[in-house]
């Protein structure tokens, strides 16, 4: 054990171990910051530069990368409301309101905190209780899938804003564009009018920044370049100490559903980020914050993805198994390398596995650092006056919709998709639970059908394990706790609630 | 230890691997003089993109010019394969062609803006064998148990594939009509992708899963999982004890194979297909090449334009044969 260790530390102590993950971090931060330029692009690019590389600074420089990546996307979320990744989706939601008021300092940092604080427990929970968490990811067959996703649909009223039943409508929205495309059960085409373009659904990021950059823009003009909330002081650019404290434990909380879900291959950062925003504001004394620039919301959302990072290489080293596309591109790097990940990776290459966690518990530091800086040069963007940001903000949208997939379809996607969010806008339908169902619905359905097929037919196959059990016990609870306010009025806060909280409430009871 | 004397080895074969072999025989005169762009159907670090890659990286110092690799992603690989039966022949638009965008959907789509043969052939590159398997605490102990369990109790079992009309669910479909079966004689839970196709085998929500050998062999070799039959003619390197389709009786089944090509437009500049199958050749005789494709899970298997159009053309028959047959063509 400790001759394997020490074996293992020889070889992360190498100077291009070093400099793969410090290098990684930084490119993958500025590629996650680039609206349609994802986590998964960075690693799937670097790869062919690894294969000259030994196996450890290879692995680790696509590490370096993915960690980068899943942060930086939180950059762009913040000052300009277009989420580098889907994963920052999340981010949006109160890293914008607050870059608006001026503290965009203040986001980004406490983004960058719970980023690198999840970081680090999702890197200990790698190394520390892959044994444990690796046998739980198993068990998770399409039932208990199903089940786990019917609990996350109900992330829905957490971030529906002030009516439950526009958050309906706008998930059922959602779940309508999610159909389009092939049905993955027997491959009939759904909605794509003959053309096989659509043949594979609706791409994710045109969609998303569809939805949340484009209109931002056009409610700019509809108001005529209403000057921004002027210059934001340097200082209150900072995160107070006591606001650190206050968010600590959504962070943690954050963190821990970051790890589990990271954990479960095939559910990645974005359910992870909402999942986790969502029980913020439900255990939050002033959950009618949410949305309006609350810094837990920051905290909560950024915490949630990237404790998926470290999570996401426990299937992939301890079983083989890749969680989602880039854990599956790193799979091809530890093959490129003659390493198999799996019990047989323990058994014969248990150095390598050690220099990789010195490796990935450094590159939480790296986070850190390369963030701060980023943060130094990035925060002046919201300074900067919106006629001369919008239209940068715009070619950057339209590079990004084609840079994903290098097809035009996807740009006219996110043209409609823009218009279509500005309607939304204007009938004050929210824009989060229609991209949480576009997430979500394909799981729901696919998961649900893979279910009936396995049993032919027999339902009784949602409780057929503790984890179905306790998913859908977690779901009927929440839509008591959830229907139960409903008819009563819900009593108001003494003092601090804001002007705006009384009709958030009313519309509530609709 | 061990391991470190191995990381020395690959730290010197890397840079023997390195140094650039003696520059290629001058390029016949005008093609190429700009360089070439090979379009990847799917997405980055998939199996188009790696094999699309690593021919990029091969083929450029024998063509004396740069070769890009470019991912036109969507609809199942039809829109970059579209792009490019749709671009002009002049040799600098190429297309990495795979088993599902380039036999597959059209025997199964007969929608699609082309058909398997809409293309000029250029050369096979590599083959990525496919085996069956069952979890290691399965009571199926063999291809035949698995056979018979079928032909007893048609559509009891249940099998992971990576996803509807891909390769990996045409496998079992070949057996069941071979079978004289329906195609429900077992029944497929389609996944997205391999990786989550044998995340349900290994985790045992399904009774048996069919895939690429390079996505299955790692869970055979640590025993979470027992191979019953790969589909090489001969036994398969890293996991010797498992039969091949011949020795169980069933040598139908070495058609079910994963492939990549090199396509070019339809109607493509002869001297420029003449250029690159010479390239092929010289590709064909690199370790470099030769080593990444192999580490990847794949065999490598260069052939001629004519074999390759053959080989296209029976790898077309074999799904548009079990697609008549077992009724799974779509909108039509």
């Amino acid at each position: 054990m400790s001759s394997d260790l020490s074996a293992g530390f020889a070889m992360f102590a190498d100077v291009y171990n070093v400099l793969a993950i410090f290098g990684g971090v930084v490119i993958g931060t500025i590629v996650g910051a680039i609206p349609g330029m994802t986590g998964t692009m960075a690693v799937a690019l670097a790869l062919p530069f690894t294969f000259y590389m030994s196996p450890v600074t290879a692995i680790l420089l696509l590490v370096g990368l993915y960690k980068g990546a899943m942060y930086g996307g939180s950059i762009t979320a913040i000052l300009i409301k277009t989420p580098g990744t889907p994963a920052a989706a999340a981010t949006v939601l109160d890293g914008y309101p607050m870059a608006q008021r001026g503290e965009a300092g203040k986001a980004l940092n406490m983004a960058l905190y719970a980023s690198c604080i999840a970081d680090f427990i999702s890197n200990l929970s790698l190394i520390f209780l892959t044994g444990l968490i690796a046998g739980f990811a198993l068990s998770f067959g399409p039932p208990e899938f199903f089940a786990l996703i019917c609990f996350s649909l109900t992330i829905i009223a957490g971030v529906s804003g002030g009516s439950l039943l526009k958050g309906v409508i706008s998930a059922g929205l959602g779940l309508l564009f999610a159909v389009v495309g092939m049905d993955i059960i027997y491959g009939s085409e759904r909605l794509t009018f003959g053309r096989f373009e659509l043949m594979e659904g609706l791409s994710f990021i045109p969609v998303l920044i569809g939805l949340f950059a484009i209109p931002e823009m056009l409610e700019a003009y509809r108001q005529r370049w209403r000057a921004r909330s002027g210059m934001a002081p340097v200082g209150a650019s900072r995160v107070s100490r006591a606001e650190f404290t206050r968010c600590l434990p959504t962070i943690l909380r954050g963190s821990l559903i970051g790890v589990v879900l990271g954990a479960i291959p095939g559910i990645g950062g974005a359910p992870a980020a909402f999942l986790s925003y969502s029980e913020a504001r439900r255990v939050s004394r002033h959950p009618e914050r949410f949305g309006r620039g609350e810094i837990q919301g920051v905290a909560a959302a950024e915490s949630g993805n990237n404790g998926v990072c470290g999570a996401t290489l426990i299937p992939l080293l301890s079983l083989g198994i890749p969680g989602d596309v880039i854990t599956a591109v790193m799979l091809g790097a530890f093959m490129i390398h003659g390493l198999s990940p799996g019990p047989l990776l323990f058994q014969q290459n248990l150095p390598v596995v050690y220099a990789l966690y010195f490796g990935i518990m450094l590159s939480s530091v790296f986070l850190f650092i390369t963030g701060k800086a980023m943060i130094r040069g990035f925060s002046r963007v919201a300074d900067v006056p919106n006629p001369i940001l919008f239209p940068a903000v715009l070619v950057l949208c339209f590079y990004g919709a084609y840079a994903v997939n290098g097809n035009m379809l996807d740009v006219l996607v996110m043209v409609a998709m823009g218009v279509f969010g500005f309607g939304m806008l204007t009938m004050g339908l929210p824009a989060a639970p229609f991209l949480i169902a576009f997430i979500l619905g394909p799981l729901f359905e696919d998961n649900f059908r893979r279910s009936m097929l396995m049993s032919h037919g027999d339902p009784s196959i949602f409780f057929r394990s503790w984890i179905c059990w306790l998913f859908l016990g977690l779901t009927v609870l929440s839509l008591v706790m959830l229907l139960r306010p409903m008819g009563a009025t819900q009593r108001p806060e003494p003092g601090s609630a804001p002007p705006g909280k009384h009709a958030a409430t009313a519309a509530d009871g609709e | 230890m061990n391991i470190r004397n191995a990381a020395g080895r690959v730290a010197v074969a890397v840079l023997a691997l390195g140094v650039p072999l003696a520059a290629g025989p001058g390029a016949a005169a005008g093609y190429p003089d700009k360089p070439v762009t090979i379009v990847a159907p799917f997405s980055a670090g998939g199996d188009s993109d790696l094999a699309a890659r690593n021919l990029a990286n091969v083929a450029q110092k024998y063509l004396n010019q740069p070769v890009m690799v470019v991912n036109k992603t969507g609809a199942s690989g039809v829109t970059g394969s579209n792009f490019v039966a749709k671009s002009k022949g002049d040799g600098y638009t190429l297309l990495l062609a795979r088993v599902g965008s380039q036999a597959v959907t059209p025997a199964l789509q007969p929608n699609i803006p082309y058909k398997w043969d809409d293309f000029t052939f250029i050369g096979l590159l590599e083959l990525n064998p496919y085996a069956c398997a069952v979890r290691a605490d399965s009571p199926i102990k063999s291809f035949d148990d698995l056979v018979q369990r079928i032909k007893d109790k048609p559509g009891t079992l249940t099998y992971s594939t990576a996803g509807v009309g891909t390769i990996h669910g045409m496998g079992p479909q070949l057996l069941f009509e071979r079978l004289g079966l329906d195609k429900s004689a077992a029944t497929e839970i389609p996944f997205k992708g391999g990786g989550e196709a044998s995340t349900a085998l290994v985790g045992g929500h399904v009774d048996f899963g069919c895939s690429n050998v390079a996505t299955i062999m790692p869970h055979i070799q640590s025993r979470a999982v027992r191979g019953l039959v790969v589909t090489t003619p001969e036994r398969y390197e890293g996991i010797p004890d498992v039969p091949t389709a011949r020795e169980v009786g069933y040598p139908e089944l070495e058609r079910i194979t994963g492939w990549s090509a090199l396509y070019g437009p339809p109607n493509m500049d002869k001297a420029a297909v003449e250029q690159w199958s010479k390239v092929l050749t010289q590709v064909k005789n690199d370790k470099e090449w030769a080593d990444t494709t192999r580490k990847l899970g794949s065999v490598p298997q260069v052939r001629s334009p004519q074999e390759t159009e053959a080989f296209a053309k029976e790898q077309f028959e074999t799904y548009d044969g079990l697609a008549r047959k077992l009724g799974l063509r779509q909108g039509g």
